[in-house]
């Protein structure tokens, strides 16, 4: 409420302000350039071809107003190109300042930077891997346009395989280009490369490895802007205990490094508050579940658990569960939040509880930009990509500030990522790297099926 | 106690898909001594023909035409489909090496089963598909034996449906015209040429047949397990092959017994012992299967002449 009631006050203030300065006669001239207030049928590409006979030289007009902004805030903040509003006042840099700025994006359109992409991109796991792929791709994308940089992302399939992760790592360290490289998922990928992109002193940042052991105690290159399994295990055994107040659980791991050391995480909470629990493993590849839910439903635990990452698996069991008459409540982690689970389950999926380690991007505002243009390039997403959008950008802006040192170095690359400090990011969080490199703050969110939707309780 | 019958019901339903894979591989073996690695992605292909059918059958305003119906057509047109595929990898990817060393239609088919993998995963999606529980069949449909215990509708459906394949099949190689022709290309590929019987169709005839049987088992392991994904042949395929070397390879009775003796001893594994042992133990009973009956059990034991 307060948010927007703020954001009306500013909108309020530009707008009046927009009105007294149009009202006050032509352009302002400056040193080096004029404002001008927006008028209706006014685009970026219309006035830089008025300005400067040019239609692709806009960025000019947008890179410059935002950087006023930033002095001035009688300025519009323009965070959308394609979007600019009656009564804005702009920044149209003379023809001088704008050969000069063109010159300047074209010489960093020149440089060779590249980021690497490691994850799954076959097999059983791929898509998670595309999504992360296609998210960093997309936010490279938004980067360069707003920028001038003409960034590239090369990518690397894991297979989800250590073995095959490492000559992946091998492979980006040996391309001079690459600065930074974002991935892999899977915690026993990131375990395997680790020491890997550490000796060769290149920034490694993961959107989904959250196994505590790699930031405790961590290297000086891995990076971790989620929260890891040490806040999630205590938070979902404390939401079950004291909040569903169940007494008994049955936990289900599907054998990755990820849902067995979350697993173990929230074994422990729950045995130390006196909690019975049984425990059980099934393979990502399972397809039937029947017999588990079979001893499962002998046994009639409060709650199931199960941090599967495979959504088919989820909804598979949650049917199986109903289809056997199953009266507990099921709790699932990162991968629930994924609709498509809700769709196979039907209503077997309604009251389901699950944690997630970041917001869902279809609901956060300031990932407008990135999933309006990710939709229209690889249609619908899920839950795993917003985090590898988080990452790109962080060592993106890394890269921005090395390069305006002029310092482009990987050394630089490392200090520049470990001094990240954003007060927001494409997530709605804010990003700073404490001990370990682990994201200071992170907290893990609670939610509920409601409806088929998923609705925050915690 | 009160688990067996629910133990049972999770077995049958489990080993009749594993019959299903089973018979295909067993067939082509019998006939052309070929493992077909491909045959589980073929039946990974019906999984998705079935899906195709259902999104346009199915519209998110109700479905279009009664549920039988609608299961039926998905069954049509995933046997058509799937022998279609069959019958083009047989004639592409195996017939152009019918007389090289064993090995080459092997890495033939292992080939084959990549391709079809990949091309799911790059033109449609690499995403799980759900046929969504409770869309054609309703969660809480079933048959109650008293107590709490129940066969849900689709669990029916798949017993009832292999079933009706079975005996479809043991008909057609008992006593038609093409099945005997099966039987003896089987028996000695040389000699039933040499009869008469024109190999090359007989081959394409088993072909048809074996995919027709994976084209339903995939539909039916949407319709009972409700999701779909690209990589979902190659564990099936595994387990079919396991099944039908347990049984006998190249026996169609044994592909049935050793499918059903497989998904039995997962089933008992995962609730008896633990969830997290029950591959072991199915391929604990391959193992065990061997040891007493090396040539399955209901194989005979070749001898090689040398």
């Amino acid at each position: 409420m307060n948010k927007i009631s703020k954001s009306l006050l500013v909108l309020l203030l530009l707008f009046t302000l927009g009105a007294g300065v149009a009202s006050a006669a032509a352009p302002v001239f400056q040193d080096g350039g004029q404002e001008y207030i927006v008028q209706a049928d006014d685009w970026l590409s219309k006035l830089a071809d008025k300005n400067y006979g040019d239609v692709l030289a806009w960025p000019i007009i947008w890179e410059a107003t935002n950087a006023k902004a930033a002095e001035d805030d009688s300025f519009a903040v323009i965070e959308n190109p394609n979007l600019i509003e009656v009564g804005q006042k702009l920044w149209i840099p003379d023809t001088g300042a704008a050969e000069a700025m063109m010159g300047d994006r074209e010489s960093k359109a020149g440089i060779n930077i590249k980021i690497g992409f490691m994850g799954p991109l076959t097999g059983g796991a791929a898509f998670l891997g595309q999504e992360q792929l296609n998210f960093a791709k997309t936010a490279v994308q938004l980067f360069n346009e707003r920028t001038g940089f003409n960034v590239q992302v090369t990518e690397g399939d894991t297979e989800i395989n250590p073995d095959t992760g490492k000559i992946v790592a091998e492979r980006f360290i040996a391309d001079d280009s690459v600065y930074a490289v974002v991935g892999p998922a899977g915690s026993q990928v990131c375990e395997a490369t680790q020491p890997v992109f550490e000796a060769a002193g290149m920034v490694q940042i993961t959107p989904s490895c959250t196994r505590i052991s790699l930031t405790d105690p961590g290297t000086a290159t891995f990076f971790r802007p989620v929260p890891h399994d040490g806040l999630q295990g205590p938070t979902d055994a404390n939401y079950m205990m004291n909040v569903l107040g169940v007494t008994s659980a049955y936990l289900v791991d599907d054998q990755s490094s990820y849902s067995t050391g979350l697993t173990d995480e929230v074994e422990a909470a729950l045995t130390a508050a006196g909690a019975t629990v049984e425990r059980a493993s099934v393979t990502q590849q399972d397809t039937d579940f029947s017999s588990l839910v079979t001893t499962i439903v002998a046994s009639n635990p409060g709650v199931v658990f199960f941090p599967g990452q495979i959504s088919s698996q989820l909804g598979t069991l949650a049917a199986q569960l109903q289809e056997q008459s199953y009266g507990g409540t099921y709790f699932l982690a990162d991968g629930g939040f994924d609709i498509s689970w809700v769709d196979t389950a039907g209503e077997a999926a309604e009251g389901t509880y699950l944690s997630f380690f970041a917001p869902d991007p279809h609901f956060v505002l300031q990932a407008r930009d990135l999933t309006t243009r990710y939709e229209a390039q690889y249609g619908d997403y899920g839950a795993f990509g917003g985090p590898s959008a988080l990452s790109t950008n962080v060592v993106l802006g890394a890269i921005e500030r090395c390069f305006n040192a002029d310092n482009l170095t990987r050394a630089c690359v490392v200090e520049e990522t470990a001094a990240t400090n954003l007060a927001d990011s494409v997530l709605g969080i804010p990003v700073s790297f404490g001990a370990g490199n682990q994201i200071n703050g992170g907290e893990f969110f609670i939610f509920q099926v409601q409806d088929g939707n998923f609705v925050l309780v915690q | 106690m009160d688990q067996l019958p629910q133990t049972i019901i999770n077995g049958l339903t489990l080993g009749s898909v594993y019959a299903l894979i089973a018979l295909g591989y067993s067939m082509v073996y019998g006939i052309l001594k070929l493992l077909n690695f491909a045959h589980g992605d073929v039946y990974m292909i019906g999984a998705y023909i079935g899906y195709a059918v259902l999104v346009v059958l199915v519209p998110s305003t109700g479905p279009l035409l009664p549920i039988p119906i609608i299961i039926l057509v998905m069954f049509l047109f995933a046997m058509v489909g799937c022998s279609i595929l069959g019958v083009a990898i047989e004639r592409f990817a195996y017939r152009p090496l019918r007389n090289a060393p064993r090995i080459a239609p092997l890495i033939s088919a292992l080939w084959v089963s990549f391709v079809l993998q990949n091309l799911i995963q790059l033109t449609i999606s690499p995403r799980p598909l759900s046929y969504g529980s409770g869309t054609l069949i309703p969660v809480n449909s079933g048959i109650n034996l008293g107590g709490d215990l129940r066969i849900h509708t689709a669990r029916v459906l798949v017993i009832g449906t292999t079933i009706v394949m079975m005996i479809a099949l043991t008909y057609f190689i008992r006593s038609t015209k093409w099945g005997r022709a099966m039987r003896a290309v089987a028996m000695d590929i040389d000699a039933a040429a040499m009869m008469g019987v024109d190999v090359n169709r007989v081959i394409v005839v088993t072909f048809i047949v074996g995919s027709a049987l994976a084209g339903v088992a995939g539909v039916l392991v949407g319709i009972v397990f409700f999701s779909i994904q690209h990589t979902m042949g190659f564990l099936a395929g595994l387990k079919g092959f396991t099944a039908s070397v347990v049984g006998g390879i190249g026996s169609i009775p044994g592909a049935v017994a050793g499918g059903l003796l497989i998904g039995m001893a997962e089933a008992f594994a995962s609730v008896y012992i633990s969830v997290t042992f029950k591959d072991a133990v199915a391929f604990l009973v391959l193992v065990i299967v061997l040891l007493i009956r090396p040539g399955g059990l209901l194989g005979r034991l070749l001898v090689q002449k040398v």
